[in-house]
């Protein structure tokens, strides 16, 4: 009878341990981690170096968003810098439309936000991934990204900004913290005074290259 | 003693000097330009590499720390004449959830940045290659080009016409009448990504990842997964024009491209569904 009982319990906690639930798109917490997931690379895919690279490249994710609002440097406008003024990290991931700041995430024309379908189909596609059997990597890093947005609409991000106290990029003096990111190609720069930050300081994460703001 | 110390400072000094990382040869860093060369590198590139007539490389193996059981290489390849670096891996890791093996062949780019070489060599390889020896072997591999065949073709077939299809339906466009051209652009041997124009719809396709393309583990399963870029809407002059945005590309950078799908790529037609 211990037995049993004790099989069910360990069947339970391993399902809801598998379980991988995101919340909503139509939700806030949802729609921000989405665009966490959407720009971060998973296993076989071609930014992927590990777990921690990939968490950690939604975190720095994270705190650009939330850095375009509450962090703008001193000489900088938050329009020049997130091309919006506002204190909704929502209107700072909608920013420009469909190919805008984020691409593929956008505001339709009733105002609810939104993302191309190619968002939602590689999402069901780690999803099925995650939620197939015994969890691993897939089911950790989403709801990583879920626990992230959560947190974040609960009060804050409670872990650190790795870009927080960076001061100075090769002789260039820096704002710190990051306040782009983009697909770590050469051929994709945000332009103006945007830095890119070198992999000597961690500026590379899952596939992403992040910049700093020279210090005015 | 004078001498005793020379010996000893050449014994030091032969020491110091970095060996080529195990897999990295002299044919792996002329492939590595021959793609280079088709899809990075402007004319200037290459007059620093003239006037010394080699070309120079810098090549260690770094080690980022990778999760357990990862026996994933890294290895990082600067063109300090051209202030170009490479970072290219041979990937070898499980992905437990799908029983996969991610295992490529040979060292695969997964970057190339332009930025200033590091101020010292020292913790690299240095390797010298006359630029005719090169010029040679790509003169030669010109005819010998790959292209995806076989079962490899009919997943890109598949998967593009997907792409397309889908792609039409989200931006409630009519599919497309009539048989569809498409070029592919040539396999690369230091390169997990593959390029596609699509003629009639002037459309851009890109196929990327991790494994090696034509491992059938990539598409047996799930088929392959394109990303779609629309020349018309989605090309700039500068990317300043489209400040902080992922969707654009610069028109450099599509002419590029259509030149490897064009011109040295290959042509195949696509029926669509319902014909």
């Amino acid at each position: 009878m211990k037995k049993r009982i004790l099989f069910l319990a360990m069947t339970l906690i391993s399902v809801l341990q598998a379980e991988v639930v995101l919340k909503p798109a139509t939700s806030e917490p949802g729609y921000l981690a989405r665009i966490l997931l959407n720009e971060s690379s998973f296993p076989g895919e071609r930014g992927w170096v590990s777990e921690a690279d990939t968490k950690a490249c939604m975190l720095q994710i994270l705190y650009v968003l939330d850095s375009r609002i509450h962090n703008i440097p001193d000489g900088y406008r938050q329009s020049q810098i997130a091309s919006i003024t506002t204190q909704n990290i929502i209107d700072v991931i909608t920013a420009g439309g469909v190919r805008g700041q984020c691409d593929g995430f956008y505001r339709d024309e009733s105002g609810q936000f939104t993302a191309v379908p190619r968002v939602e189909k590689r999402l069901n596609y780690l999803l099925s991934i995650a939620n197939d059997g015994t969890p691993g990597k897939f089911a950790r890093l989403m709801n990583y990204a879920q626990g992230l947005a959560d947190a974040y609409f609960a009060g804050g991000i409670p872990q650190v900004d790795k870009f927080a106290s960076l001061s100075l990029v090769y002789k260039t003096p820096v704002t710190g913290r990051a306040y782009s990111w983009m697909t770590d190609k050469d051929m994709y720069s945000p332009g103006g005074n945007f830095i890119r930050i070198p992999d000597g300081q961690s500026g590379s994460l899952s596939g992403n290259r992040f910049f700093t703001l020279q210090k005015l | 003693m004078k001498t005793l110390l020379s010996c000893l400072l050449l014994v030091t000094s032969l020491q110091a000097a970095p060996s080529l990382p195990e897999g990295v040869d002299e044919l792996l860093l002329i492939e590595t330009t021959m793609h280079l060369y088709r899809w990075v590198l402007d004319e200037e590139d290459l007059d620093q590499v003239f006037q010394d007539r080699d070309l120079h490389y810098w090549v260690r193996e770094v080690q980022p720390d990778l999760d357990e059981g990862d026996q994933s290489r890294f290895i990082e390849i600067w063109m300090p004449q051209i202030g170009l670096q490479v970072t290219s891996r041979k990937a070898d890791y499980e992905i437990e959830e799908m029983n996969l093996t991610v295992k490529n062949q040979s060292f695969k780019i997964r970057n190339v940045l332009r930025g200033t070489p590091p101020e010292s060599a020292e913790d690299f390889a240095e390797i010298r290659i006359p630029y005719e020896k090169a010029q040679a072997l790509a003169f030669e591999r010109r005819a010998q080009a790959r292209y995806p065949e076989g079962e490899f073709l009919e997943a890109l077939r598949d998967a593009s016409r997907a792409e397309v299809m889908a792609y039409l339906k989200e931006n409630n466009e009519e599919p497309p009448k009539g048989v569809q051209t498409l070029y592919f652009s040539p396999l690369s041997p230091v390169a997990n990504d593959l390029w596609v124009f699509w003629e009639n719809g002037g459309k851009l396709l890109r196929l990327a990842s991790d494994m090696d393309l034509e491992n059938p583990a990539l598409w047996k399963d799930k088929g392959l997964d394109l990303k779609i870029f629309d020349i018309k809407t989605q090309t700039v002059v500068h990317l300043n024009e489209a400040k902080g945005s992922n969707a654009f590309m610069t028109r450099d950078q599509v002419g590029r491209y259509l030149f490897n799908c064009l011109i040295l790529g290959k042509k195949v037609e696509l029926t669509p569904p319902s014909e």
